[in-house]
């Protein structure tokens, strides 16, 4: 177990190199005049193109340049935004704003999928199952950009169940809207795989000893079916956080939210190159570390797991 | 421990009685069990033998009352415990019956047990569920019940999972599954297939034991005719869904009174037989939505007329009154006689 | 790529009666793919889903077909105007005729769909080929470099790269998002085809051709594609779908087609600002959308279904 975790990790700041490397020279490599696309649109006078030039080190080569950036990141300097303010201050800013609306989004995921999964699968080929089959192949289909501005037509504009946008502290109320548009993408694969989990495991033969052992049929599943179906449930967690942030940058951006999806799209509008590389930066720490974490999950989970 | 209604200490421990089970799919509906008989007292044991697929699993599921619902519906018939008509039981009450007083163990331990827990839990939860003790507890309980079963070092191996024990250590585990509220009915349903021929002969003899100590009745459910000689009292032969022969295991042995007990005895190879052409039987067992008219072993029977060809199914002769012999053959003189 | 050592569950022999999987018919045997047709053939859901992607492909086409209005001409004074005879929809801020801006922008959607995935699926099929049939250091340095780009998630990638290719601030957009989004989606394609790859590399056939002397480059193209190909399209079907949403998306953040370039993104994008005053511009586009990522995923999920012989 030991062992595999420090391979893991060992991958990973392979992976974490590697993929800021990219981004790196995604960002700034082969720039024609590297000074105006940081500035962006705006006139540069021969004192700021001295200050910046000095600030990113210009005049040096490529890796060096992103030699200093990394350099920095371990030290714990995440660079300087265009706007001139510090590039962790914003983030501080947004983050909780980010995590608060990914918690509330994964609870109500994970609530709905594993309750109407297992219900679906008891009532296999029923009205329930064949509506939820639907529901969740539509849900599978939308894209994040139907969804989001769609919920927030319906349910804030017209029906006025739920704040329309969030202001600048983001409450939990008014998180709720976007946390449901953004637990639909998760819902309906989760769901998915629930089902068919559960489908299988109730099938298993453990489950006839379980009944034999004159068990309750509610015990049955929700302890001994539930468990073993899981497992599925859990690995498919680690897949759907791509898509997780993605659809993070897209509800912040429809709902007004100030996270990191939100400055994220604003950065990149506003060609703030640092900002975007030290926003994605974290954001592929963060991701790479989730992965494993869901890993590691999967193996207490499941006990015939052995990672070596 | 409940007591169940209108229970009669002095009336015998099981009896099934004309059970008729049926599986409805989508391709038909196979009547698994047409009209089973067969009972069993206290201490004994009783074997029920057959090929796969005659319907010896799903009589000791309908018996425990854990049949597939849909698919498996028991349509007609009595499984009387005690005096008691289980069928006409509900469903809680059906299910305290389970494990307190009929208890089942199973053919493949592997996926029988539940590979996410701990072996400790899946045995405290008996204790648990069904007498209320603490984890702690029922843990002590499922320690003991482990060595009861000859585990060793079972205070460690408690904490263990399936997976992490070998085939019959883990068949051990499921005997003490089986027998941890002392039930007055086991059925073991193939125990031993899935083994080793050296681990089958243990863990025989462990149930031999474990029965012999607290005089349970034994439901022992094989295809094995070579275990069935060395532990049971009694024999019933099933055959498509029916009992066809029913007879002490001796008489059986020496001299069978239906053609497919015959065959089945002939098919096994013999020392004696060294060199010689083992026999088999012709044909296939009949698939259970299309069961030949009349008796149902017809198309593979030598002894097969036209009686035989021809509803109604042969009823339950009286072959002997002492010992107590039934056979479903119009012709079981002609086999016997032999 | 994975380092699990699951203990697998023994096969439980069986404790059914003998009952049929089947019907029993006298059939003549069947090929894979015929037994997939049979079984898609009764699915409504399979008729449905092509039905949809025809009319859609058919729009993106012969958009004029549909609508003989210039989705360009605009006027001001038509801000907001309710539908009228030809403009179905109605007309948006700028005063468009939305039915007609909906229907021309199936052409963009479509386009950058399909040719995205095509070079998507010509990079996975070449680098999902050369992984798993050559195995060793160069299948490494392959998964390697896919976990580096899966490490980034995929829409920041995308922002990224798009809004890196597109620097000409006249270009429309469309060869910057295709080329971003067949550079980018393409590594669950080429992850799938290594193991097709792989397994069939394992299989008896292959071997007993490999051993009759056959080149590389036949056994590949010979024996080792065919078998694989069918889920590798069925995939790219499913990738066409995501492609199309995420060109939506890319347009919707601004980063993806832009100037007069039409695209479903974009007015969802403009719909979405002004949804308190009026909110057909966003509903018509949103649906069309909808619809089409709909249709092709459910395409993609039904012959996926019919094809997985384990689902049946």
């Amino acid at each position: 177990m030991f062992r595999y975790i420090v391979r893991r990790l060992l991958q990973m700041v392979l992976t974490f190199f590697g993929a800021t490397f990219m981004l790196f020279a995604l960002v700034f490599a082969n720039q024609k005049d590297p000074i105006q696309a940081l500035v962006g649109e705006r006139p540069v006078s021969e004192s700021q193109r001295i200050a910046l030039t000095e600030r990113y080190h210009l005049d040096e080569g490529f890796f060096m340049q992103y030699w200093y950036y990394m350099k920095g990141l371990f030290t714990g300097d995440f660079g300087t935004s265009m706007t001139g303010r510090k590039n962790w201050e914003m983030m501080a800013d947004a983050w909780p704003v980010t995590l608060r609306l990914a918690l509330i989004a994964i609870v109500i995921a994970a609530t709905f999928s594993v309750t109407m999964g297992v219900y679906s699968a008891l009532k296999r080929g029923g009205v329930f199952d064949n509506v939820s089959l639907f529901i969740t192949l539509v849900l599978l289909a939308m894209p994040i950009v139907v969804i989001a501005p769609l919920f927030q037509l319906i349910f804030g504009i017209e029906l006025g169940w739920f704040p329309p946008t969030a202001t600048r502290d983001a409450t939990v109320w008014q998180l709720l809207l976007p946390a449901i548009v953004l637990a639909c993408i998760v819902i309906a694969p989760e769901m998915r795989v629930t089902r068919t989990a559960v489908v299988e495991n109730l099938r298993a033969d453990y489950v006839r000893t379980a009944r034999a052992k004159g068990l309750t049929r509610t015990r049955v599943i929700w302890v001994h079916v539930l468990r073993n179906s899981l497992i599925p449930v859990v690995t498919l967690i680690g897949v759907d956080l791509g898509g997780l942030m993605a659809g993070a940058i897209v509800t912040e951006h429809v709902f007004n939210i100030p996270g990191v999806g939100f400055n994220l799209a604003r950065a990149i509008k506003t060609e703030d190159g640092p900002l975007v590389v030290g926003f994605v930066s974290i954001l592929v720490i963060l991701f790479l570390f989730i992965n494993l974490l869901v890993d590691l999950l999967y193996a207490a989970l499941d006990p015939r797991i052995r990672y070596e | 421990m409940d007591v169940l209604p209108g229970i009669d200490p002095r009336a015998p421990l099981l009896e099934v009685s004309d059970l008729h089970v049926e599986f409805r799919t989508q391709y038909g509906v196979a009547k698994a069990i047409n009209g089973a008989n067969f009972w069993l007292s206290a201490g004994e044991t009783l074997a029920i033998l057959g090929e796969s697929g005659c319907g010896k699993s799903v009589t000791a599921q309908a018996i425990m009352g854990i049949l597939d619902t849909p698919p498996g519906y028991v349509t007609q018939g009595q499984i009387k415990y005690r005096g008691v008509d289980l069928l006409k039981l509900s469903e809680n009450e059906r299910r305290k019956v389970r494990a307190n007083r009929i208890a089942m163990i199973f053919q493949d331990a592997l996926s029988a047990l539940n590979p996410v827990y701990t072996v400790g839990f899946q045995l405290g939860e008996v204790f648990r569920k069904h007498r209320g003790m603490s984890r702690s507890a029922a843990k002590q309980r499922a320690i003991e019940l482990l060595d009861q079963v000859k585990i060793p070092a079972a205070r460690t191996r408690v904490d263990d999972y399936p997976h992490q024990f070998s085939g019959g250590m883990r068949q051990r585990v499921m005997i003490a599954m089986a027998l941890a509220l002392d039930p007055e009915v086991l059925i073991a349903d193939e125990p031993t297939t899935a083994l080793d021929v050296t681990v089958q002969a243990q863990i025989m003899g462990l149930l031999a034991d474990l029965q012999r100590e607290r005089n349970m009745g034994l439901i022992l459910i094989t295809h094995d005719m070579g275990v069935v000689a060395d532990v049971a009292d009694r024999i019933s032969v099933m055959y498509a869904g029916r009992v066809v022969e029913e007879a002490p295991v001796y008489d059986i042995y020496s001299r069978p009174a239906h053609p497919y007990t015959r065959a089945l005895l002939e098919s096994i190879p013999r020392l004696d037989m060294k060199g010689q052409q083992l026999s088999v039987i012709r044909g296939l067992p009949p698939v259970l939505t299309d069961v030949p008219k009349g008796c149902a072993f017809n198309p593979r029977c030598a002894y097969a007329r036209d009686a035989c060809r021809q509803d109604p199914a042969p009823p339950v002769y009286q072959v002997s009154q002492q010992p107590h012999r039934t056979a479903r053959c119009h012709f079981f003189r002609e086999v016997i006689g032999e | 790529m994975s380092d699990l050592n699951t203990v697998t569950t023994a096969e439980a022999p069986g404790g059914q009666p003998n009952v049929p999987r089947s019907p029993v018919k006298k059939d003549k045997p069947r090929s894979l793919a015929g037994d997939a047709w049979a079984d898609l053939r009764k699915r409504k859901i399979f008729w449905v889903s092509v039905v949809m992607v025809a009319i859609v492909l058919v729009m993106a086409a012969w958009p004029t077909l549909f609508t003989t209005a210039d989705p360009g001409a605009c006027a001001l004074s038509n801000q907001y105007k309710g539908p009228t005879g030809a403009a179905l929809f109605g007309f948006d801020y700028q005063g468009c005729d939305i039915y007609a801006k909906v229907i021309h922008g199936a052409r963009n959607s479509i386009v950058v769909g399909v040719l995205s995935t095509a070079l998507a699926g010509v990079i996975g099929l070449f680098f999902g080929l050369a992984a798993g049939y050559f195995g060793g250091w160069l299948d490494a340095f392959l998964s390697r470099f896919v976990d580096i780009m899966l490490g980034v998630p995929f829409l920041l990638a995308g922002i990224v790269l798009s809004n890196r290719l597109s620097s000409d601030p006249k270009s429309d957009g469309i060869f910057a998002v295709t080329l971003t989004l067949g550079l980018l989606s393409w590594t669950s394609g080429a992850r799938v085809m290594r193991s097709a790859v792989i397994s069939a590399k394992n299989q008896d056939y292959v071997a007993a051709a490999r051993m009759l002397g056959s080149k590389p480059s036949r056994l590949i193209f010979r024996h080792i594609v065919p078998n694989s190909i069918a889920s590798y399209v069925v995939l790219l079907t499913l990738l066409l779908g995501i492609n199309i949403a995420s060109e939506a998306t890319l347009s919707f953040l601004g980063v993806g087609l832009k100037n007069n370039a039409i695209s479903w993104g974009i007015m969802i994008s403009e719909g979405t600002q002004f949804a308190r005053t009026e909110p057909w511009p966003l509903v018509w586009p949103a649906l069309f959308l909808g619809v089409t990522v709909l249709a092709f995923i459910m395409l993609g999920d039904a012959v996926r279904d019919a094809f997985d012989p384990k689902l049946r």
